[in-house]
């Protein structure tokens, strides 16, 4: 057999499938040359899989960064807390002026036409019996009072970290 | 034996029914993977540390998006090569190579055996085989990036070629060969400074 090649050797310590590996070991066994070449890219093998090399991440990595993203989510529900509450308002609004006869005082605003809403309200609210209103007017007024709640906590929580 | 690890499926499964402390299971469990990925990117501790936590951040953003049809860790070793392909694209003070062929030809890859002549003369096995590490060490320093995330893969991850392909995105005969080159390059440097007798 001839002298192994570089691929043949580092193959050999891949442990990959050979097909002639039976011959590999055989001819390392009488071959100094390759016995030399095998060793060689052991000792290189052995600095190639020596961790300590490697830097360290700081101890407290796992909790740096769990707290960052826990920021980051924070964030993203105050977004989306924020625009409930505009959603929230716009709904209550809508619902007040048709159901406390608020047209009436915005119509001093000549310039809006506030029969659009009327007749908005008309469409979405003849569909509904009495009783269904009030369940869902009483649970979107608790709903806007605990958004609102919710809205002073975090201001004030902010204010006291600030 | 009772297996106290949980699943990855069912690690994943927990983190995002929203147990973010979970996720602290995976970050112990994968850091030494990003970190062998994002050490060559990066040239000091700090930047390590932030290129690390940004691969985790975008980990835990994309985890939806995980279907369990790779392992978990060549998903996220696939995550970690990208940021840190983007990382040095936004940097360009680092600069980064893809081929060895310059290193060959220029005859600029590593340092030789007179960088540490300095150190210590005294010769015993010991030192010559710290010798032959550090010397081995050096050289891996100066492979383009894209080499040395395939010996650090491989070597270090202990990952087999497909595992490393699927990561990096490339056929996996080209990461075999890469490997083989990396590898080939060290012991003509290491054979280039040493004696035939010194390596025995």
């Amino acid at each position: 057999m001839n002298h192994l090649t570089d691929d043949q050797i580092q193959a050999y310590l891949d442990k990959n499938k050979l097909e002639n590996l039976n011959d590999i070991e055989d001819h390392l066994q009488v071959c100094q040359k390759c016995r030399f070449n095998i060793n060689t890219y052991r000792q290189i093998y052995t600095a190639l899989s020596n961790e300590d090399e490697l830097p360290v991440l700081s101890n407290n990595f796992s909790f740096t960064t769990i707290s960052k993203i826990e920021k980051a989510n924070e964030k993203k529900w105050n977004i989306f807390e924020n625009i409930l509450i505009a959603l929230t308002f716009i709904v209550s609004i809508s619902l007040s002026i048709y159901f406390f006869d608020l047209v009436s005082f915005a119509s001093y605003f000549r310039e809006i036409d506030f029969s659009l809403f009327t007749g908005l309200g008309e469409k979405v609210f003849s569909t509904l019996s009495p009783n269904v209103f009030y369940i869902t007017a009483a649970i979107l007024i608790t709903g806007i009072i605990e958004l609102l709640d919710r809205f002073r906590i975090q201001k004030s929580a902010k204010h006291i970290n600030h | 034996m009772v297996n106290t690890q949980r699943s990855e499926l069912e690690l994943v499964r927990l983190i995002l029914k929203g147990n973010i402390k979970i996720f602290e299971e995976i970050i112990n469990k994968y850091q030494r993977l990003v970190l062998s990925i994002a050490v060559r990117f990066t040239n000091n501790q700090y930047d390590r540390e932030e290129v690390c936590q940004e691969i985790f951040i975008k980990v835990y953003q994309n985890l939806s998006g995980f279907n369990f049809n790779s392992k978990l860790s060549t998903w996220i070793g696939k995550i970690a090569y990208n940021h840190c392909i983007n990382y040095v694209n936004k940097n360009s003070k680092y600069s980064t190579t893809d081929s060895i062929d310059g290193l060959y030809e220029n005859g600029n890859f590593g340092s030789n055996k007179s960088q540490f002549e300095n150190i210590n003369s005294t010769i015993n096995t010991d030192f010559e085989e710290k010798e032959i590490y550090i010397l081995v060490r050096n050289n891996i320093n100066r492979l383009p990036e894209l080499y040395q995330t395939i010996i650090n893969l491989f070597h270090l991850q202990e990952m087999s070629y497909k595992e490393i392909s699927e990561i990096l995105t490339l056929p996996e005969g080209t990461v075999k060969s890469y490997l083989f080159r990396s590898r080939k390059l060290l012991k003509e440097k290491l054979l280039s400074s040493y004696k035939e007798e010194e390596l025995i």
